[in-house]
């Protein structure tokens, strides 16, 4: 019986016949990997590109997001843990194959397609097919992941991605390891080389009250940011919510997120917002040298938009981003 | 009271054989159903992946 290993992400399952992976769609079939939810999705929607959350590209417009079944870690806070937490069998799938999503996006008027929702790592051939069809097609591709994968699959995808949100979880191993069954060296190769490979990364760190509320660790990661990808990097900083296997922890405090994004903008990031608080000052977009509010946010609506040619409308400073 | 009845040497084999016969009809009817990829399920594709290597077994 021949044994195969998946070299997809770090976990490197190995797989006797009929085995699946521990992101439970990648299986042994007849020796052969297999995945099971190529263009299959279970969620397909159009959403705000806001709500991934990119705010440094193409603000105000709308992504088609789908999603499958699946997901290579197992974080105990998990929003979507109904869909990234189960077999692609146990959910209601969609026949979507690549061509059908990129045509799902023309009809809606969508700018681009976000792979979201559990995890496009596990899909990824799913990912990378429709990624090349988008791009042909002249529409973005963004992914939305925890960045949980092996350097030279990543590479692939970076040609076809424009834009990611890596969700950067905490700055501990042992936070990976126990809460979410995962690495953080291997996360953080993932933003470099994105970020080296030109594609437009921001970052989303949920903080999660006693588990990596800590303001210590946040100027850690913040550091890191300003030391390996640079000051123009967005940085969300999210308010938990208490689902799935934390129910017994409070929602993320407003003054401690506030302070998150203080230390943050301390340490030099020029963007640093808040989400899942809405009318937060933490929503807006600042210029970072005239300090005016350049795009103005409510929740996922914009009401302000004064960027003219990728600057800020006031003082003409360079703004990051993709903006057309 | 009676006392308690000996298993014989005969009735143990009997018994082994039977639990033998049983799990050999019992596996393949546990892979058939068990195996995840079941093969009418239009809810799955079966397409393939990339990125593995075959290990010896």
């Amino acid at each position: 019986m021949k044994i195969v290993q998946c070299l997809l992400c770090k976990k490197e399952c190995k797989l006797v016949n009929g085995q699946r992976g521990d992101c439970r769609v990648r299986i042994n079939l007849n020796n052969r990997l297999t995945t099971l939810v190529y263009g299959k999705p279970c969620a397909v929607h159009v959403d705000p590109i806001e709500k991934k959350p990119m705010f440094h590209m193409l603000p105000g417009t709308t992504a088609l997001s789908i999603a499958t079944a699946g997901c290579n870690l197992h974080c105990k806070f998990c929003q979507n843990w109904e869909i990234s937490q189960r077999e692609p069998e146990d959910t209601i799938n969609h026949d979507l194959p690549p061509a059908k999503v990129v045509q799902a996006a023309k009809n809606a008027a969508c700018r681009s397609i976000a792979y979201t929702y559990s995890e496009p790592i596990v899909f990824y051939e799913y990912t990378l097919d429709s990624a090349k069809l988008a791009k042909a097609a002249n529409i973005k591709n963004i992914m939305v992941t925890a960045g949980f994968i092996n350097r030279d699959p990543l590479l692939e995808l970076c040609k076809y991605i424009d834009g990611a949100n890596v969700d950067l979880k905490a700055f501990t191993e042992e936070y990976y390891h126990k809460i979410c069954g995962g690495e953080l060296k291997p996360v953080l190769e993932t933003i470099k080389t994105m970020h080296e490979q030109g594609v437009w990364v921001e970052i989303t760190n949920l903080l999660a009250p006693t588990l990596n509320d800590d303001m210590s660790m946040s100027k850690q990661m913040c550091n890191w940011i300003m030391d390996n990808l640079g000051a123009d990097v967005p940085l969300h900083f999210s308010r938990f919510w208490p689902t799935y296997k934390l129910k017994n922890l409070p929602p993320t405090s407003v003054e401690v997120i506030t302070e998150a994004r203080e230390t943050a903008l301390a340490v030099g990031l020029n963007y640093v917002y808040v989400g899942n608080v809405p009318g937060h000052e933490g929503n807006n977009t600042y210029c970072p040298k005239c300090n005016q509010i350049i795009i103005g946010r409510i929740g996922y609506m914009l009401t302000k938009y004064d960027i003219i040619n990728g600057t800020c409308g006031k003082c003409g400073a360079k703004i990051a981003g993709i903006w057309d | 009271m009676e006392p308690e009845k000996q298993l014989t040497r005969r009735e143990f084999l009997n018994y082994c054989a039977k639990l033998g016969l049983g799990i050999l009809l019992l596996y393949p009817l546990s892979k058939l159903f068990s195996s995840g990829a079941k093969k009418d399920n239009p809810n799955i594709s079966r397409h393939p992946a990339k990125w593995y290597k075959d290990l010896a077994g």
